[in-house]
């Protein structure tokens, strides 16, 4: 069985009379364990494809199945849930809070988490975390004093922090050097090849050669 | 909890908006209720001051009292009192004096015509003898209850009954309710068999004088009567005219001044809105992260609301323990300042909780 299944998904936007139809009909199934990139121009609808299988856009039509459950019948407690454990998001521009500390950005998923984990059982789950991306030594630094290579390893470990089944990375290297990049993508990678399905939406075609599938976006629907 | 850290968290990054506002809170929040007050006093003063018009009061000087230190001596008092009692309309009061058995309640010596003047119902039929009355909110004595008055000669007075709600009297043109008072009715002349010799009772009860519809003759009789027995120079003062001016423009300093507080208060509170909003708008990609990272809406909810409660409640708590004091409220009363806290914060947080819910906040996760 798949763990995450789109049937036609559909979603359009509106701003004022103009209508967006980012997503247009997709169906596509993705494997426990899978890495399965996709690639396609700015504003071909990856992004939002990628948000409504990660329960951060509701599609207008068809079906998701997420582990076998339709994400139009979670309830908005499942649907947070599945936001703190299930998925683990990584996102082009880091999206860390800038006054917070590394340990701190990368605690927030356990906040929330369905786990009601104690404060210190969080803080030796986010170092532990943060040792995997190689940055214990900067678990008390604030973001905005980070390199940008460093800002993304927090973000990596925050998509972590709480073993989700999925990591939905939506152009991770985007806003690096190539070196950087190249490091941060090794990195994931790395930590996710074992039981880990990640999802990548990236315009870098050489990264996406490195997972296991390639699917292809244009005008909102999978060629 | 997690989200009361997180708004204390709010309130450290700009701390200086922060105190800003709760300064400008306590300032509204003391001010207009001090003047709404000032403006009800008023209202109710010259209320009252109408309600006697007919009486075509005349008092004296204000001022009346820091020049009368012991001066009526004992041939003064009697002068004073037969012409309370028997050869003019006039009344005055005694306020000094304390019960032994009840020291906390106010007491009000009404002389001459005073029970004319409180408008009784039947106010004939009240004996000539000292009477006692009770002021509508008096817990401590009941109708038929004896009250021991005097220190020289001591007599159990009988408590005849209990004066209406908002009953007052005018002593030197500023009404004073009756509420919380036992009021003794009596004659000047009993004064003196009652207290001790030093005829104390005596110098307020000549600050205290009102006549009632006096002539040309009564004025000076009395003006000259005064002079004569004690050396002081009275200036005499209708109350309908001092009433216009004094506490007509009290009352209009005061409404000025509760609509520009009134006035101010809509613009804190506009302010306090707007600096939410700016809040939001400059956290919108943090609430997001916090959504992302399986945070409800509701969790972004509290954290304004904590984050209001913080910016209200201290201004709110600081002002009710300065007023309490001021107005010398009992402690229970600023568990009135709750509901008013709730409301506040209510009212604030309608514009930020519909912005929180109408926008799509995962759109700023995205710098371009």
């Amino acid at each position: 069985m798949s763990l995450i299944t789109c049937l036609s998904l559909h979603k359009d936007f509106r701003r004022g009379p103009s209508v967006t139809h980012a997503v247009r009909g997709v169906s596509l199934e993705i494997h426990r364990g899978e890495s399965v990139a996709i690639v396609g121009a700015s504003g071909c609808g990856k992004t939002t494809l990628l948000n409504m299988i990660g329960l951060i856009t509701t599609p207008d039509s068809g079906e998701l199945l997420i582990a076998g459950q339709n994400a139009k019948q979670l309830l908005s407690t499942q649907r947070a849930a599945h936001r703190s454990k299930f998925f683990g998001y990584i996102v082009q521009d880091f999206a860390l809070i800038e006054d917070y500390t590394a340990i701190e950005n990368a605690e927030i998923p356990l906040i929330y988490g369905p786990d009601r984990l104690g404060r210190s059982e969080r803080r030796r789950r986010v170092q532990a975390a943060l040792s995997r991306v190689g940055l214990e030594d900067k678990a008390h630094q604030q973001a905005r004093r980070l390199s940008g290579g460093q800002r993304q390893r927090v973000a990596i470990a925050r998509a972590l922090v709480s073993d989700p089944q999925v990591i939905l990375a939506d152009e991770p290297t985007g806003s690096l050097d190539a070196q950087a990049g190249e490091d941060i993508f090794s990195l994931l990678i790395e930590l996710v090849s074992t039981d880990k399905t990640l999802l990548l939406v990236t315009h870098n075609l050489d990264l996406a050669e490195r997972c296991g599938r390639q699917l292809r976006m244009r005008d909102g629907k999978l060629v | 909890m997690t989200q009361f850290a997180f708004a204390l968290r709010d309130v450290r990054r700009r701390p200086v908006v922060f105190v800003f506002f709760a300064i400008q809170l306590v300032v509204v929040l003391l001010f207009l209720p001090i003047v709404a007050q000032s403006a009800i006093t008023s209202s109710r003063h010259i209320r009252i001051a109408e309600s006697m018009a007919d009486n075509r009061m005349v008092f004296f000087s204000q001022t009346l009292g820091t020049f009368v230190r012991r001066s009526v001596t004992p041939d003064g008092a009697r002068w004073l009192s037969s012409a309370l009692d028997e050869n003019l309309r006039a009344y005055s009061v005694v306020s000094s004096i304390k019960l032994r058995e009840h020291p906390d309640l106010a007491v009000v010596v009404g002389v001459g015509a005073f029970s004319e003047l409180l408008q009784l119902k039947g106010h004939d039929s009240i004996p000539a003898g000292p009477v006692a009355l009770i002021g509508n909110n008096v817990g401590s004595l009941r109708v038929g209850d004896y009250v021991s008055f005097g220190e020289r000669n001591t007599k159990d007075i009988l408590v005849h009954h209990r004066l209406p709600r908002g009953a007052n009297y005018i002593a030197r043109g500023t009404p004073q309710t009756l509420d919380n008072s036992l009021v003794i009715l009596t004659s000047a002349e009993s004064i003196m068999g009652f207290f001790y010799v030093g005829y104390h009772h005596f110098d307020e009860i000549l600050v205290n004088t009102s006549l009632i519809r006096p002539s040309g003759a009564d004025l000076l009789y009395f003006v000259s009567g005064v002079r004569e027995m004690t050396g002081v120079a009275l200036h005499p003062i209708e109350l309908n005219d001092y009433s216009q001016q004094h506490h007509g423009g009290a009352f209009y300093g005061a409404v000025f001044f509760l609509v520009f507080f009134a006035i101010t208060s809509a613009y804190v509170l506009v302010g306090i809105v707007v600096n939410i909003v700016l809040l939001l708008e400059n956290h919108m990609s943090e609430y997001a992260i916090h959504l992302l990272s399986g945070a409800r809406l509701w969790h972004l909810y509290a954290r304004v609301f904590i984050y209001i409660t913080l910016l209200v409640g201290p201004p709110l708590l600081l002002a009710s323990i300065l007023l309490r004091s001021m107005y010398q409220a009992p402690w229970a009363q600023l568990f009135g300042a709750i509901p008013l806290l709730g409301g506040l914060v209510s009212i604030i947080a309608v514009v930020p909780i519909i912005k929180l819910r109408t926008s799509d906040i995962f759109l700023h996760l995205r710098g371009d």
